[in-house]
């Protein structure tokens, strides 16, 4: 449980950090880029069989640094020493000649082969001019058993969790037996297992004397596996502490700056406000299965549950982008039978996917322009677009929303996660929805973005809007909602008030009665 | 940190066509190579030939619009060289049946949409690739002019149709590259200034999305198809106004041509990104050097070589300027 792991770290006292060689020391090290610095005289160091975690809200410099650490870029000045000898990184090369290994957040393993083959890919194992096969799948089989990792060798990669795939990830970089790795949010895709096959895998490497840059959101994870957190803000160094003197509120401030507490936000729902979106009985097999739930003008209903628990889908169903087997969906009482997005935003339903890159944005146009995709219409005059108004309610939006953007015309792929994000809101605020569904409106997002998106979601509830959030993080389920359900098998499975229940509540109606872990 | 500057918008970035590495490539590659002919033979900027220019790059001009929307819908249209064609060999058919010139007009173009729709129905509500639909429509419809055709080259014999497709010299300008001027015009204000332009990129760029946000992928791609079909007829109708006559063979490098122009504009094949102004661009770069050799005599089977390494160099500019 998240505050259980909070509250005590079993993973292990402090090492002491006296006299022992550093593996790595960055001291002063700046670099600019055009318009922002995003380094400026940050310090890092790195002992032997340390996990050292670097937190920061995004942008804050994080992978900036790690990306010259591991010769992806160049500083404009500053010094890197590797075991007390200053080094000159031009090229990823470089790095990993001197053990340096990273493993990026993107996935880089390859879907088309499978465990073992991506485990040696380049290293493939020879006899003569040919690839020694059995060895390979022998060596790779090796590896995933030292660490702990329970796959098949030869099981195709394309038949794996996300997660999974990270652990192939991971363990790929681990079996080099580099002396410093480099992990940049490598728990963001994680189910729970998961988690715990990688700290197994950050365990066994600590032991070995391998040094560990932990890159992470999640500050429970971190206050759990890391001996020492350093916290960096704008580009600046802010503190390295030992983690076993930090609380999760301390480290907020850090990152952030300022206090960002937890406390909910929501309130009591009026009971006296009608109905505006009703599910009744809604199937869509294989993963939901018979939904029935009703939210409020001007409430903010949070749906939490395990991933694969029906959650988006039956957002999917309410946007009118899946087809429902059976139940009906009612909007004022009216039964809807909607045919594609278009005729749901017609009608006010409105709706922010899961994942705002693939399918939010369209990261090649300006921001103005995807803000007006949902509404183009309305900026055309006898058929011809009318590039000032759609600038002008663009410029609008970027004001009201306190979207940081240069100009309206800045493409959409150079802003921050926050920042797209609030793109992708303000295209369905701009319809005026009656209903809105959000799907992980803050996944990969900023603690200080976090907060104000939050803020948003109840100003948006507040207008008379019925709104729907649906999340894996509990405490946004706990902060943002009016009233909570949880699903479970494509079912309901039991309704919440944020006013008095906890993140274990939810947890075990998501699990199902009886099973917490 | 970037900040929130509303009112410092630049606006040049607002307008078609930026000047960028893209941009750049084609623009010195055809200021290069008219140099270069110029010096070489004085024939060249003649105004008869700089006239002759302009009738011969008609027919590609409008096909390599048409290709144009197609590539930034995100998909590809291998059957234009054959049912540009085809749409020739029906009007001079439809001509020599003793059809009204008008008439026939109308058919010639409903004829592009009508294929174009097939074309674009099995690609977006089919979900078969266009590169497969087009690939066989490239095939069918060159079957169908030669069956309708009985492989014989058809002589168009109507005055009309000559002066007012081929012969007439508003202003000195000849009246084919007035229209391949237009059409092009009309399909830039088309992708900038509507709706369904605008939805053209986004379908291209990210369909998914854009289908999310109320856009539909489908009716976009199948409009784009049906459009460019369209003016695949109005190509046709161009060469046959050239040739005085329509066979299936007419343009046989018409498909390609387009194609080509289009990429060494620095349109994206993967869609989303690009413009006609563009595409105008590698037509101009395509028919000067085609029209510059037939001055210099050079070989026919050089020019083709030539051609292929132009396209492979153009995208090879455009990645090593897209990286840095």
């Amino acid at each position: 449980m998240d505050d259980v792991a909070a509250a005590g770290r079993p993973s292990g006292p402090v090492r002491e950090t006296g006299d022992r060689p550093l593996l790595l020391r960055i001291e002063e090290m700046s670099k600019a880029f055009p318009g922002v610095q995003a380094l400026d005289e940050v310090r890092f160091d790195l002992h032997p069989g340390e996990v050292h975690a670097l937190m920061g809200e995004n942008g804050a410099g994080k992978s900036t640094l790690m990306k010259i650490v591991a010769g992806v870029e160049r500083p404009d000045s500053g010094v890197i020493e590797v075991e007390g000898r200053p080094v000159h990184l031009h090229r990823p090369g470089d790095a990993q000649a001197l053990g340096i290994m990273t493993v990026f957040q993107e996935l880089t393993v390859l879907d088309n082969l499978d465990v073992g083959r991506n485990l040696l890919l380049g290293r493939e194992p020879r006899r003569g001019p040919l690839i020694d096969w059995s060895r390979l799948y022998r060596d790779g089989q090796q590896s995933l058993d030292d660490f702990g990792v329970d796959l098949d060798a030869h099981r195709p990669l394309d038949r794996l969790t996300v997660g999974a795939k990270q652990l192939v990830e991971i363990v790929r970089a681990a079996r080099l037996e580099p002396r410093i790795l480099i992990m940049d949010e490598p728990t963001s895709a994680l189910g729970r297992r998961e988690e715990e096959l990688l700290f197994a895998v950050v365990e066994r490497l600590r032991a070995a004397g391998v040094g560990i840059v932990y890159i992470s959101h999640r500050i429970d994870e971190v206050l759990r596996i890391a001996d020492r957190v350093t916290v960096l803000r704008d580009g600046r160094w802010v503190r390295t502490t030992a983690a076993a003197e930090l609380d999760r509120d301390t480290l907020i401030r850090s990152m952030v700056g300022r206090d960002v507490s937890d406390e909910r936000l929501g309130r009591t729902a009026a009971e006296e406000r009608p109905v505006r979106l009703e599910l009744r009985d809604v199937q869509r097999l294989p993963r939901v299965n018979g939904v029935d739930l009703q939210v409020r003008a001007g409430e903010v209903l949070g749906i939490a549950g395990l991933v694969g628990s029906g959650r988006t889908e039956m957002g999917e169903v309410v946007y009118g982008v899946a087809k429902r087997d059976q139940g009906s969906v009612l909007l004022d009482g009216q039964e809807l039978h909607l045919r594609n997005p278009g005729q749901a935003l017609d009608l006010g339903i409105g709706y922010v996917p899961e994942d705002r890159k693939a399918y939010g944005l369209v990261l090649g146009m300006a921001v103005d322009e995807n803000l007006a995709l949902p509404s183009l219409r309305r900026f055309a005059r006898l058929g011809l677009l009318r590039w000032s108004a759609l600038r002008a309610s663009a410029r609008d939006w970027i004001q009201r929303l306190r979207i940081k953007a240069t100009s309206s015309r800045q493409v959409a792929e150079t802003l921050s996660g926050g920042n797209q994000q609030k793109v992708v809101l303000a295209k369905v605020l701009s319809r005026s929805p009656r209903v809105l569904v959000l799907d992980e409106p803050t996944r990969g997002i900023d603690v200080g973005s976090k907060r104000e998106i939050h803020e948003l979601i109840r100003s948006i509830a507040e207008d008379g809007v019925a709104v729907m959030v649906i999340s894996s993080e509990l405490p946004e389920v706990l902060a943002v909602s009016d009233r909570i359900v949880v699903m479970r098998g494509g079912r309901v499975e039991g309704e919440l008030d944020p006013a008095t229940a906890t993140e274990e509540d939810i947890l075990s109606l998501a699990f199902g009665k009886g099973q917490t872990a | 940190m970037s900040t929130t500057a509303v009112g410092d918008e630049t606006e040049a970035a607002g307008r078609g066509v930026t000047f960028d590495v893209r941009t750049a490539t084609p623009v010195v590659g055809l200021l290069a190579v008219c140099v270069y002919f110029a010096v070489r033979t004085p024939a060249f900027l003649q105004v008869t030939n700089l006239r002759n220019l302009l009738v011969v790059a008609a027919p590609l001009a409008i096909t390599a619009a048409a290709m144009t929307l197609v590539i930034l819908v995100g998909e590809i249209d291998l059957s234009v060289g054959s049912v540009a064609a085809l749409c020739a060999v029906a009007f001079a058919l439809a001509l020599a049946n003793g059809m009204p010139l008008a008439l026939a007009v109308v058919l010639t173009i409903a004829l592009g949409a009508l294929i174009g729709a097939v074309n674009g129905t099995l690609t977006a509500y089919g979900r078969i690739p266009s590169f497969i639909v087009t690939l066989g429509m490239f095939s069918a419809a060159e079957g169908a002019s030669f069956l309708v055709s009985g492989r014989q080259t058809i002589p168009i014999t109507d005055l009309t149709f000559f002066a007012l497709a081929y012969d007439a010299r508003p202003l000195g300008v000849p009246v084919p590259g007035l229209y391949a001027l237009g059409t092009m015009l009309a399909v830039g204000i088309l992708l900038r200034y509507t709706a369904f332009g605008r939805s053209v990129y986004a379908v291209g760029g990210n369909p998914r999305a854009a289908s999310l946000s109320g856009v539909s992928a489908a009716r976009t791609k199948l409009k784009s198809f049906v459009l460019a079909g369209s003016l695949v007829a109005l190509g046709g109708l161009a060469i046959a106004a050239r040739l005085a006559s329509a066979k299936p063979d007419a343009a046989p490098t018409l498909t390609l041509d387009a194609i080509a122009a289009v990429i060494i504009g620095g349109t994206s094949l993967m869609g989303g990104r690009g413009s006609v102004a563009r595409t105008a661009l590698g037509v101009a770069l395509i028919a000067v050097i085609t029209n510059g050799s037939n001055l210099l005599n050079i070989h026919a089977d050089v020019q083709f070589t030539i051609k292929g390494v132009i396209i492979i160099v153009a995208v090879l500019i455009d990645r090593l300027g897209s990286r840095s």
